[in-house]
């Protein structure tokens, strides 16, 4: 169910405007802090209180948690851990969800004074679009497709995502990459500025051998569209290991039954002379309607006794390629290459010089404001305007060159490049952000590129905040929200890694690692536009496989190279993301599984609950001796791990997850033994819960569906919003999970949520910068 | 053949190829005609020149996961030293490098920030400080060492400096325990929150140092390049400074990167005519090789291109992220190298990290052997004039530390650094200390860098 957000919020905002958020007075704030004092002595103190401070999380003494009241960090610590039962530990008392709940409301208004309502938000650096944005953005602006994985470095990412505005540097050795890819783009457009004259395939295609006195006739026929004068070109070569002086090849061709020319191939002349091949071109003047064009040859041979057999004794083989036709030649009916269509919306060039400018500058106003969008000024054009006359009225210069010059200005502008935002009014500690940046937004989460014609027009209109529920719907429908399923899973998942990951299995092969890619994004955009339930994403009892993938899960009844949703039999141990091989193989070594890497996997990825760092001074995990022997297996080894105790505490909570699917191998292949050793699943969690199957531990992490659904929000927030997320952000957060699970989890839901959140739709206000000057909102507002 | 032995041999074919067109048909633009040695004379060297007048140059190269002791520890102090087996290839060199025991990074401990030696080490290797841990907001690192000198003394050559490295791609989600991934890829740093990120497709290094298309129109599709470029630049400043006026203050640092960004590429454009494209016969090298020697040779043969052209005469070269779970099907080994590093003195394991050792000491061999073979105008060989920094910001893997560090500094420094000594520390000694002393010879003095407490004079 989607709730009338888009009007709720704009309420909020209105709310928020009038109240002019305040800070609590004082004396408020010290009754409200033995409020929350209340529960961590209760539940707390013992471990992290009066000089305790068990995982560096010290609470100070009692009565004087005053004095710890300003550490953002900390308290946004304990409000994680409270918040996904992580603490108390199992084996201390627990509050109930009511205590939990109040205990959150209260850091959210004690610490964070965030007051209910009151929208949330927090800075988001200026974006630099990432590689695959830089794509998209690009073909879908020109039409042209420019490889940005073999010209640009890899992006640095942050919090697992390369959408984040911190990290998204800037330096010189990348601008110059900018420059030769702006290069190479315009470079391509202005070459698509040159028409080409039609060619006409030719059909039906045959050989006779020994006809009408020929020893070989070709015959091809051609459908001609337009009448008018075409050209006609051949090919005939005498190919092959053949003697000279073997005689001559007399060649007509022949339109409609009639000689448009005679050639000849003489091989009697003499070694290193010969002429064995004729490239004959005709004009020939066709109606519309079928043509016949044949090649006809006569081979002459000189007598046998005056052939100089030498060394070679072939016949010289005869090769005639099929005539190609092209036309009509007064270039009437010349087309131009896909880009051109993007640009040169009208055409090709007018004649005079003031109407080559007219339409350069309707090109480049069209290209740039949807290149930067939002609208240009008339100042912008008109500097715009000057970049295409400093190449159009230099020396040679072209209407092509200067448009394509403008064109390359546009793709190296910070405007460009810079994923700037504006605001609008602002009241309050936040500003909504203005119609074009939210357009913007919206498509750079969903399509990973530039907003559409419809998002842009919305936004010219001021209508797309009213309008963002159907717009999302659209948007999802879209092909192109398959660049958010490749590029959000490919990252949260990681199965981007799964083509290049080391793996050292012969078996194992480069089909396989595609489909184990496909199945998991499949999988997932399955999920998404068919707006199924989270928790399908862990308990699915179908999934996504071809013949190749389906064979390595040694699934029976899967045909083909196309991948296809396939209903799962409960044998095959497989369904839901935990089994997929993608998953499996990109969180185990190139030669073994890692059950530590797959714990922090599921703990980071899945249930959101991610552990502390290790401390600095490992000790050896997988070299644990018991009584100076080694271990068998990696559980043993595991637990002789966990009895130090530094390490017990977060191996306690990974292992066993990892653990539980040792089931499969280190590329995702089932087996139930390890060097003979059958392998054991089963464990129990820090909570108590304990599994001895695939199955249970399975159907044990479809219960954390609220962890599930938490983790899949923020992660999806993050990708979307370009930071990290803040503590201030977890009461919306909680909100929507709470919305969620009321109304059946689905995924598209979720993601529509976010985008009617505050933090997608405002910004903290940024008072005197941050937004237009008055000059420069009335320029824009101005509609040419 | 299968394709994958179709597609390596032509990429060996490739990299033959291109080997067989550079040396012979390099030229040296302006050298020459330059050379004036000026110690006859009594004056001061140039900056970023020797004393005899050729171009002095720097290069750090970095491999991941620190080494086992074992076999990489030479034997004896001083000139009377033997190099172990993980440095055996290195032998024949001997004379012309110095192996120190005993620098330390003490930016890559953590200082309290507890876990994530791999991103501080990376981070702090070349820049001497202590990386701020965050996972994205806020980077803060130093200005690396090779970007201080590229400030000084980079305009005089036509690239003020090189980054190089192997990492096609990167691994998704997060970085070293609460590090951005920003901190364990990158080597360079202009600024402290501007990592330079590095290149590891040959062929787009070809083309920066040679330009691109056939041999004959580089220079002339060079020079259109540029001339085409001023004709926008005065666009986007503008556009970039209307931004600047619009955008809160977090915002002014990216625009300000892009400003920076912008007034290189206009340096750039200035200085061509001074920097003519250097001539090669050589054609480009195809994308990147299939195998990781290739690659590794391929990025050394232009980086000693890149040199003996005078292109620039400062580099970074990352073999491999530090950190790197690599495995060495070359080798035999199916392990991750991060992995193996943990070897919990278990000799297998330990005996693969050795092999791993003397694998990137032999690539190094190779690429110094290759300076050494070159000639400078008054005899010496380009590996005279030069100071290659080889090492790694761990030391033991297995324990992460971060003194001890097994550094090589090859090549003479134009005469002025004491090659074919084993130098061993009684203390730790700040690695931007032989910094110091490094830049020193190109002319700039600076009293600190990072964490140095001074100059180091035994070099």
């Amino acid at each position: 169910m989607f709730l009338n957000c888009s009007r709720m919020l704009l309420c909020l905002v209105a709310v928020t405007m009038a109240i002019r958020a305040t800070r609590p007075v004082l004396a408020e704030e010290t009754s409200s802090v033995k409020a929350g004092a209340a529960f961590l002595e209760k539940y707390c103190y013992d471990c992290h209180g009066n000089g305790g401070n068990d995982g560096q999380v010290a609470l100070g003494n009692e009565g004087e948690l005053d004095k710890v009241m300003g550490d953002r960090v900390l308290w946004g610590r304990i409000w994680d851990n409270v918040l996904t039962k992580s603490m108390p530990p199992a084996d201390m008392p627990q509050p109930s969800d009511e205590e939990r709940q109040a205990f959150s409301k209260w850091v959210a208004e004690s610490v964070y004074h965030l007051e209910e309502g009151r929208p949330a938000t927090s800075r988001v650096v200026i974006r630099r679009l990432n590689r695959p944005e830089y794509h998209y953005a690009v073909e879908d602006l020109l039409g042209v497709s420019f490889s940005v994985d073999d010209n640009f470095p890899p992006d640095d990412t942050g919090y697992g995502f390369d959408t984040i505005g911190d990290v998204l540097t800037i330096p010189p050795s990348l601008m110059e990459k900018y420059f030769l890819a702006a290069e190479e783009i315009s470079e391509k457009i202005r070459e698509s500025a040159i028409s080409h004259m039609p060619t006409i395939n030719g059909s039906k295609n045959k050989t006779d051998k020994d006809k009408d006195g020929y020893s070989e006739i070709r015959q091809s026929e051609y459908y001609v569209k337009y009448e008018g004068d075409y050209e006609l070109a051949g090919k005939v070569e005498a190919g092959g290991d053949f003697s000279p002086y073997y005689g001559t090849i007399e060649i007509a061709l022949v339109v409609d039954g009639k000689d448009i020319g005679n050639y000849r191939i003489d091989t009697t002349k003499k070694e290193g002379d010969i002429s064995n091949s004729v490239s004959p071109v005709e004009k020939v003047h066709l109606e519309k309607g079928n043509h016949v064009v044949e090649i006809r040859m006569k081979e002459n041979q000189v007598p046998e006794d005056q052939i100089n057999r030498g060394e070679h004794n072939d016949k010289p083989q005869i090769k005639a390629d099929t005539p190609r036709l092209k036309g009509p030649l007064d270039g009437s009916h010349n087309y131009y290459d896909g880009p051109f269509y993007r640009v040169f919306t009208e055409g090709a060039a007018p004649q005079g010089r003031d109407e080559q400018t007219a339409y350069a500058g309707r090109i480049l106003d069209r290209l740039a404001s949807r290149a930067f969008r939002r609208p240009l000024t008339k100042e912008d054009l008109d500097r715009l305007l000057a970049v295409y006359h400093l190449a159009r009225d230099q020396h040679g210069g072209t209407f092509e060159g200067g448009v394509s010059q403008g064109i390359m200005a546009i793709l190296v502008s910070p405007r460009f490049l810079l994923r700037e935002e504006l605001g609008t009014e602002p009241e309050g500690n936040v500003e909504a952000i203005d119609e074009f940046s939210l357009a913007s937004r919206l498509s750079f989460f969903l399509w990973s590129s530039l907003p559409d014609d419809e998002l842009f027009g919305l936004a010219k209109k001021g209508e797309l905040r009213a309008h963002l529920k159907p717009q999302v719907e659209r948007m999802i429908k879209d092909a192109k929200s398959e660049r958010f399923v490749q590029n959000f899973v490919g990252q949260w998942l990681m199965t981007r890694d799964v083509l290049g990951a080391n793996k050292a299995d012969k078996e194992f092969s480069y089909q396989v690692r595609q489909g184990f890619k496909q199945e998991t994004e499949m999988f997932f955009g399955h999920i998404l536009r068919e707006n199924r339930p989270i928790g399908e994403l862990i308990s699915a009892d179908y999934t996504f496989l071809n013949e190749p993938l389906a064979e390595f899960y040694g699934i029976n009844g899967v045909k083909g190279r196309q991948m296809q949703k396939t209903q799962l039999d409960p044998q095959s141990h497989r369904g839901g993301l935990l089994t997929q091989g993608s998953i499996l193989m990109v969180t185990s070594n190139p030669n073994r599984t890692s059950p530590v890497k797959r714990g922090k996997f599921i703990l980071e990825n899945i249930l959101g609950t991610p552990p502390p760092p290790p401390p600095e001074l490992v000790p050896d995990l997988e070299d644990a001796k018991k009584d100076g022997k080694r271990p068998k297996t990696l559980r043993e080894q595991l637990a002789i791990h966990r009895e130090d105790s530094s390490c017990a505490s977060c191996h306690n909570r990974m292992d066993p997850l990892g653990l539980a699917l040792e089931n499969f191998d280190f590329v995702g292949r089932y087996r139930e033994k390890e060097r003979d050793i059958p392998i054991d699943p089963g464990g129990k969690l820090v909570s108590g819960r304990s599994f001895s199957s695939l199955e249970e531990f399975k159907a044990v992490i479809a219960e954390q569906d609220r962890l599930f659904i938490r983790c899949l929000v923020q992660k999806l927030m993050t990708y979307a919003l370009g930071r990290g997320i803040e503590p201030e952000d977890n009461p919306t957060i909680e909100a929507m999970v709470d919305r969620l699970q009321a109304n059946g989890s689905h995924l598209q839901t979720a993601i529509e949520m976010i985008v009617e959140s505050s933090q997608f739709q405002m910004r903290p206000n940024l008072s005197e910068t941050g937004s237009l000057s008055q000059a420069e909102t009335k320029q824009i507002g101005e509609v040419r | 053949m299968t394709n994958s032995e179709s597609i390596r041999a032509r990429q060996q074919s490739s990299r033959r190829n291109f080997l067989k067109g550079m040396g012979a048909l390099v030229a040296l633009p302006a050298l020459e005609a330059f050379w004036n040695p000026v110690t006859a004379l009594g004056m001061e060297p140039a900056a970023g020149m020797t004393s005899a007048g050729t171009p002095l140059r720097m290069a750090f190269v970095t491999f991941p996961n620190g080494v086992n002791y074992k076999y990489w520890k030479p034997e004896g102090i001083g000139s009377d030293f033997t190099l172990n087996n993980s440095m055996a290839s290195l032998n024949p060199l001997k004379d012309k490098l110095q192996v120190f025991s005993g620098f330390a990074a003490d930016g890559a401990r953590s200082h309290g920030d507890g876990a994530g030696d791999h991103a501080r080490a990376n981070a702090a290797i070349l820049t001497g400080t202590h990386p701020r841990k965050t996972s994205g907001a806020d980077i803060s690192c130093g200005v690396s060492i090779d970007q201080v000198a590229a400030r000084e003394i980079g305009h005089q050559t036509r690239i003020p400096s090189l980054q190089l490295s192997c990492e096609k791609s990167r691994v998704s989600g997060n970085c070293d325990s609460g590090y951005s991934c920003a901190y364990q890829f990158n080597l360079s740093w202009a600024s402290p929150n501007l990592p330079v990120a590095a290149e590891s497709n040959p062929r787009a290094v070809f083309e920066r140092l040679f330009g691109s298309g056939s041999p004959g129109q580089r220079q002339a599709s060079y020079e259109a390049r540029l001339a085409n470029r001023r004709s926008i630049l005065d666009y986007v400043m503008e556009d970039a400074r209307r931004m600047s006026r619009r955008v809160s203050s977090s915002d002014q640092q990216k625009i300000d990167q892009y400003l920076t960004s912008i007034r290189t590429i206009e340096q750039q454009i200035q200085q061509a005519e001074s920097f003519p494209l250097p001539e090669t016969g050589a054609t480009a090298p195809g994308g990147v090789p299939g195998t990781y020697r290739e690659h590794i040779d391929l990025m050394f043969d232009l980086l000693a291109l890149s040199f003996e052209t005078d292109s620039t005469r400062i580099a970074t070269f990352a073999l491999a992220h530090e950190g790197s779970g690599r495995s060495f099907p070359e080798l035999g080994i199916s392990e991750g190298h991060h992995y193996l590093s943990h070897h919990g003195s278990d000799q297998a394991k330990t005996d693969k990290i050795a092999k791993i050792d003397a694998y990137y000491a032999e690539r190094l061999s190779a690429f110094l052997t290759k300076l050494n073979s070159i000639r400078e105008v008054d005899g010496s060989t380009l590996l005279d004039n030069s100071m290659i920094m080889y090492g790694c910001g761990i030391g033991d893997g297995n324990r992460h530390n971060h003194d001890d560090l097994p550094i090589i500094v090859a090549g003479g420094a134009g005469g002025t650094f004491q090659t074919g000594r084993h130098v061993k520390f009684s203390k730790d000694v700040p690695l931007s200390n032989l910094y110091l002393s490094m830049i020193d010879r190109y002319g700039i003095k600076m009293d600190r860098f990072g964490d140095s407490t001074e100059v180091l004079k035994d070099v």
